[in-house]
């Protein structure tokens, strides 16, 4: 019979966690795993999942993508034991999905609610801690935080069955979470949510994955999701594994070249266009001004309502993450916390922290200079900056020609002014 | 849950609507109360049978369905546990249930009791034939003197050369068969015009120094009745050569219904043997005590009313463990419809399984009918296989029992344990193999 953590367990197990990531088994590995699904009479149908192999690393956010039907769901199913495979092997944590033994460290989120409609938010958190045999008062501050987190504390005693879409899926976030686990299995995590529940799940998986060292894996077909916080994809297609790899590595187009100025005049566009036609007689393809996303937009409102406290019978805004996530992160939290504020404040564009009317910031010539005259130094910088890079797997920068960049920046006296 | 609600409902209504409006017989209170017993526990009982069986079929099912078991199964929860965690809730709800209806029957019964009876004899019925647990033995043949009996027949058949010394195995067993059943007839049969015939219940427990009655209840078959319709006997009972207390009695009673005969505790032998000697005064009809509707059975009090009321209840809790592991099973690996349909017919056997023997025992024996012979061969066997894999539950009803005032031993409680809860543990068991084995997010195309 499983037992809850003690907490000596649990420091034990997150410094032998960090310490031995690199070098640790995967936390999921399939080979050759393949489903297929059988009619009333045993005939073969549909081949849902065709010899995948896949792994998942500790310490990962691991994306699995594709179209509606193209196995995703039935590959997690087969991962928490739901379903076995026709062939093929599959282990988490190095055992089979059926072993009791390594339901302690999971966290699953279905693709729906599966949730007793009866019971109200808090009676739910808590029938999902007794099922994990975590003492009342451990289980009791794990509910309240959790409900906190989820924005779900004032309808705590709202049953289940009466909430909306998005607000069962926060309670099904935090059921997964109640056990703190090692590995989160969500699949389509962020269906039926609004812009702020989808930009809260992105921010606590990446919150999960970088402070706590959490391995996620997540299934979607919402391809915004997958790439704004996904280390490393997986893309499906009839069950079929169609491409595999770090994110950033299969999203870059290396047959172009992107720059992100401040406003620029018509002439001085025109003057870009000739220097790049000159140097390398090629075409500016597009000059466009950026604008700013509905969803920024969007949370904005709300985020101004919900400061006016505007009342609502919906989901609140939501917390952070509960302190009882991070016990398992043990005596290296600083360390990782200093990283993660150090990666924000680099990830943070310049122009957008600017309020508007402000003196525009110098450019960063030097750096840009430096990216460009030292491409292989840019290692360390882009690691921080991005928050989507893995330390493990370093993102080579794009190549760039130095020369017409330098004739970029060597810009007229009169531009700085402007 | 609604389900539940709606047996518990239909219960509470209809248990004390049943209590004033039973009248039994019309006249004595004491067909009334043994009504209203007989109603409300079998009610209760059927009732309480098919809660059972539809809560664990929809309890496991519903999960299944709806997916719930999806946020289950994914948790350090064996299947195993799971389902008893199912098993042990119905059990919960069914023994509260099975206790506040046992109460409230319990309650309306002793209210009934307060009654005005008709007559003392109606009083009298009522407090030593109702409200009372009695030992019941019944008439048997003599197995040793019918076997000996037989052989002698045989013997003088063959002397006479209507048997072949050495017959074929099939005829000599036909024969031996046919003069066993004659042997038991005659024996418990009383020829008429004066004719006498004793009859010994043995293996009494009996304090024969108390002033306990013993009650003979007896009813002559419908084969032969008397023309003015009423059995003219003479009954000596005890034993002039034992020295026990000897009772004449003249009885006149009415053919076709139970008639009771009541001695004395001291009328038994220390041995615990009572002896009965019964003489036939009609002049033309045999009174025989044989086959269904005919028979004799000697009745004495073991105890009190209230324990044999919770004996009996606990036969039918027994019961109901067992209808909640098949319910179970059934929907460890069947939808709800088909586990519902397959828990009762099962359900249904089992309450049919006395007929069901009956059946097999009475069907043609093999080479009588030789059109019929697959078929019966078929039947036979499927008959004889269902009977083995679904307990007999009308053994284990305790309705019957309760009503005539009779005991709910501790001995037939435990046989009920051994039928239906050790299988139901089985059952449990098979179960949970079957439950961990299957896959719980399956789709079929």
């Amino acid at each position: 019979m499983s037992r809850a953590w003690t907490d000596e367990q649990r420091t034990a197990h997150s410094g032998a966690l960090k310490v031995s990531k690199q070098q640790a088994p995967p936390v999921v590995q399939t080979v050759g795993l393949t489903k297929i699904f059988r009619d009333f009479w045993y005939r073969p149908r549909v081949k849902a999942v065709d010899n995948l192999d896949l792994e998942i690393r500790p310490g990962e956010v691991f994306g699995l993508l594709g179209p509606n039907g193209s196995g995703k769901s039935t590959t997690i199913k087969i991962l928490l034991g739901l379903l076995y495979p026709t062939r093929g092997r599959v282990a988490v944590f190095g055992r089979a999905p059926t072993d009791v033994a390594i339901k302690d460290r999971i966290g699953y989120l279905p693709e729906e609610s599966y949730l007793y409609r009866f019971l109200d938010a808090r009676e739910t958190l808590d029938y999902y801690g007794r099922l994990f045999q975590l003492p009342r008062p451990d289980r009791r501050r794990r509910v309240e935080e959790l409900l906190r987190m989820v924005g779900l504390e004032r309808e705590a005693r709202r049953r289940v069955g009466e909430y909306s879409k998005g607000m069962a899926r926060r309670i099904g976030l935090a059921q997964a979470l109640i056990n703190d686990p090692d590995l989160l299995i969500l699949d389509e995590p962020t269906t039926g949510l609004d812009p702020i529940g989808t930009a809260q799940i992105k921010e606590l998986i990446v919150e999960l994955n970088r402070r706590h060292g959490k391995t996620v894996l997540l299934s979607s077909h919402l391809l915004a999701d997958v790439e704004d916080v996904c280390t490393r994809i997986c893309i499906l297609y009839g069950g079929r594994q169609q491409a595999l790899g770090n994110t950033k590595e299969l999203l870059s187009r290396r047959e172009l070249t992107q720059i992100t100025a401040e406003k620029l005049e018509p002439a001085t566009i025109e003057r870009i266009r000739s220097v790049i036609a000159e140097s390398e007689n090629k075409r500016v393809l597009s000059v466009s001004a950026p604008s700013d996303r509905l969803e920024a937009f969007f949370i904005r409102i709300v985020r101004e309502a919900e400061q006016r406290r505007q009342t609502t019978s919906g989901a609140a805004g939501g917390g952070g993450l509960p302190g009882f996530l991070g016990a398992r992160a043990g005596e290296g939290g600083d360390v990782i916390e200093s990283l993660v504020s150090a990666a924000r404040s680099a990830a943070t564009p310049a122009p957008e922290a600017a309020p508007s009317g402000a003196p525009a910031p110098q450019p960063e010539r030097a750096v840009i200079e430096q990216l460009v005259s030292r491409p292989e130094s840019a290692e360390p910088s882009s690691a921080v900056a991005d928050r989507r890079e893995t330390p493990t797997a370093p993102t080579p920068p794009p190549p760039a020609d130095p020369s017409v960049i330098e004739a970029l920046l060597a810009k007229p006296p009169d531009e700085d002014k402007g | 849950m609604k389900i539940a609600l709606v047996f518990i409902i239909v219960l509470l209504v209809i248990l004390p609507a049943l209590a004033f409006t039973v009248r039994g017989d019309g006249v004595t209170l004491k067909s009334r109360i043994q009504m209203f017993l007989s109603f409300s526990l079998s009610l209760m009982q059927f009732f309480l049978s098919l809660l059972t069986i539809f809560l664990a079929c929809s309890s496991l099912s519903h999960e299944v369905r709806e997916k719930f078991i999806h946020l289950i199964a994914v948790k350090p929860i064996p299947r195993w546990q799971f389902l008893t965690g199912k098993w042990l809730g119905i059990m919960v709800l069914d023994a509260a249930l099975l206790v506040g209806c046992g109460g409230m029957i319990y309650g309306f019964a002793r209210y009934l009791k307060t009654l005005p009876p008709v007559n003392e004899l109606d009083a009298y019925g009522v407090e030593q034939e109702v409200f009372t647990a009695r030992a019941g033995v019944k008439l048997k043949p003599p197995e040793a003197e019918i076997a000996a009996g037989v052989e002698a027949a045989i013997r003088q058949l063959q002397q006479e050369g209507r048997l072949p010394v050495n017959p074929d195995p099939e005829l000599e067993q036909r024969t031996r068969e046919e003069n066993r059943r004659r042997l038991q007839t005659e024996y418990l049969t009383v020829p008429p015009a004066g004719g006498v015939r004793v009859y010994y219940f043995r293996d009494l427990l009996v304090n024969r120094e108390s002033d306990q009655v013993l009650y003979i209840r007896y009813r002559g078959a419908p084969g032969q009745v008397p023309q003015d319709e009423i059995w003219h006997t003479q009954w000596l009972v005890g034993d002039p050569e034992l020295r026990t207390r000897v009772v004449l009695l003249e009885q006149k009673d009415p053919a076709g219904r139970y008639s009771t005969v009541m001695v004395p505790a001291a009328c038994v032998s220390e041995d615990g043997t009572l002896r009965v000697a019964i003489r036939n005064l009609d002049g033309y009809a045999a009174l025989a005590f044989t086959g269904d509707e005919g028979g004799m059975e000697l009745l004495y009090q073991l105890g009190g009313f209230g324990w044999n009321f919770v004996r009996a209840l606990a036969l039918t809790y027994c019961r109901l463990v067992f209808l909640a592991a098949l319910g179970l099973l059934m929907s460890s690996f069947l939808s709800f419809p088909v586990a519902c349909m397959a828990s009762l017919l099962v359900f249904f056997i089992g309450i049919a399984s006395g007929f069901l023997t009956e059946a097999i025992e009475n069907t043609a024996p093999l080479g009588e009918s030789p059109a019929l012979g697959p078929l019966n061969l078929t039947l036979r066997m499927l008959a004889t296989g269902i009977r083995w894999v679904v307990p007999n539950l009308s053994a284990c009803d305790p309705v019957p029992a309760i009503v005539d005032g009779r005991a709910v031993g501790l001995i037939w409680l435990g046989n009920t344990v051994v039928q239906l809860v050790v299988p139901a543990f089985v059952l449990g068991v098979l179960a949970s193999v079957i439950f961990t084995k299957r896959e719980l997010a399956q789709v079929i195309v």
